[in-house]
């Protein structure tokens, strides 16, 4: 026993060395991602705070660009209201209005931070638990989708954006329905993949990939990208497809958290059939 | 050497805050992504025990990752970089040892062993992160050309910060 002591004193510098490589890779492999960020995140009111300030300095540099982001956003809002529309028919049609009943409401965020060259990249919003911001929301900007709230605090929230290792999620391809799940493989911001299509779907460069809604947490038929290229693996039963992203996620500066307002009632049901997801 | 510890403090703090709020958002190239926050470390008085420098670059790395959600990420690289740092130190020093009071600064060491001294550091730093962050070794060449393209880029912005910083002794 005095030896292993006289051991260790001797060699405490590797020792201690190893000790905080240690800790460091227990926080890094701790295998859930929604666990990882759960203490010490950009949503801490420190970081998030530190984040906002200079947001609110730089967001300045680039209003024009926003300016016509929004107004953009504006005139496709203004063109689906319901007074610009013309009754084609007059009193033929019966409208009922109970057969439609809201499933998502969205909040509007400004993105505080986000990065695009790491291997896994998050964003911050300035909006959080006080605002209706829960974990697992969906978050979704005017071209695409932007990720996917991992953890809240009181006023921000942190999001794990769609260019992450630890992001899937499912698509189909709009013309044929097909479904795949797409991941981002790293290296380009502007390119993702689509996995799980079987051989024989036929595609083309620039077939729409949209978002499947079967997780409920963005609503179906979302934007997502186009199909880039398309090749056949040998001894692969499925495609390897590299698609474009919508969103150009250099450029994002709002988004909109969706809330699902059916998922109690989808989660319930689901948790009965013990579907694992 | 409480002016040193001032000193030292700021440091601390205006390399997190540059790393977090400018170089991080700075989208040169998929091949750069500038860390220059690891000049805290080859900056440390030659002086500086070991665990103490072990310790200050785990905090480093923790703040850091504090603000780009990787929790345990930067801090891996960075104790590492502060171990590999003891033995470099050793191997670089000169004849007659370091003389107290001096730091590794290229002002007071000479710009070409300043360059050789960081560039393996940084090198070395920039390597280890772009591993862990991907966490895939198949893809070492490509993380290892990366991190040379990156690390040239941050050395850069180093001697930029410590030119600026720099006060010659009087």
């Amino acid at each position: 026993m005095l030896s292993l002591f006289r051991f260790l004193y001797k060699h405490a510098f590797i020792v201690y060395f190893i000790l905080l490589e240690i800790i460091s890779f227990s926080f890094l492999l701790q295998s859930n991602p929604f666990q990882r960020a759960s203490f010490l995140n950009s949503s801490d009111y420190i970081t998030a705070r530190t984040y906002e300030t200079f947001n609110n300095i730089s967001s300045y540099l680039g209003l024009a660009e926003v300016n016509d982001y929004l107004a953009e956003e504006n005139s496709d809002l203004k063109s689906s209201s319901i007074n610009y529309f013309k009754k084609s028919f007059d009193n033929n049609i019966i409208i009922r209005d109970t057969s439609y009943e809201q499933e998502f409401t969205f909040y509007a965020a400004e993105i505080i931070r986000n990065s695009v060259n790491n291997r896994n990249n998050y964003l911050t919003l300035n909006r959080g638990e006080m605002h209706g911001i829960e974990k697992g929301m969906g978050v979704l900007s005017k071209n695409g989708i932007v990720g996917i709230v991992i953890e809240t605090s009181k006023r921000y929230s942190a999001v794990m954006s769609v260019l992450n290792k630890d992001f899937k999620m499912s698509v189909k391809i709009l013309k044929n329905n097909y479904f795949g799940s797409l991941v981002w493989p790293g290296e380009n911001y502007r390119i993702g993949k689509v996995l799980d299509i079987p051989n024989h779907v036929s595609l083309v460069e620039g077939d729409v990939v949209v978002t499947s809604g079967f997780s409920g947490i963005y609503p179906a038929g979302i934007a997502v990208g186009k199909v880039k290229s398309v090749f056949q693996k040998a001894g692969s039963g499925f495609l390897e497809i590299e698609i474009e992203f919508s969103e150009d996620y250099r450029k994002l500066s709002y988004a909109h958290v969706v809330k699902n307002l059916h998922k109690t009632e989808r989660v319930e049901l689901e948790s009965k059939l013990q579907v694992n997801d | 050497m409480i002016r040193l510890l001032v000193r030292y403090a700021w440091a601390f703090v205006l390399l997190i805050l540059i790393q977090v709020l400018i170089l991080n958002n700075l989208h040169l190239s998929i091949y750069i992504n500038a860390y220059a926050y690891v000049l805290f470390i080859l900056i440390l008085p030659f002086e500086t025990p070991g665990w103490l420098s072990l310790s200050l670059a785990f905090l480093l790395g923790i703040s850091i990752d504090a603000f780009s959600n990787s929790l345990g990420m930067h801090a891996g690289a960075t104790v590492f970089t502060a171990f590999i740092r003891e033995f470099l130190l050793k191997v670089m020093a000169p004849r007659d040892g370091y003389d107290s009071g001096q730091t590794p600064h290229y002002g007071e060491m000479g710009i070409i062993w300043f360059l050789i001294y960081g560039g393996i550091l940084t090198i070395l730093h920039h390597t280890f992160l772009f591993i862990l962050e991907d966490f895939n070794f198949a893809r070492f060449f490509y993380h290892f050309f990366k991190a040379i393209v990156s690390g040239i880029f941050s050395l850069i912005i180093m001697l930029v910060l410590l030119l600026v910083s720099y006060k010659p002794k009087r």
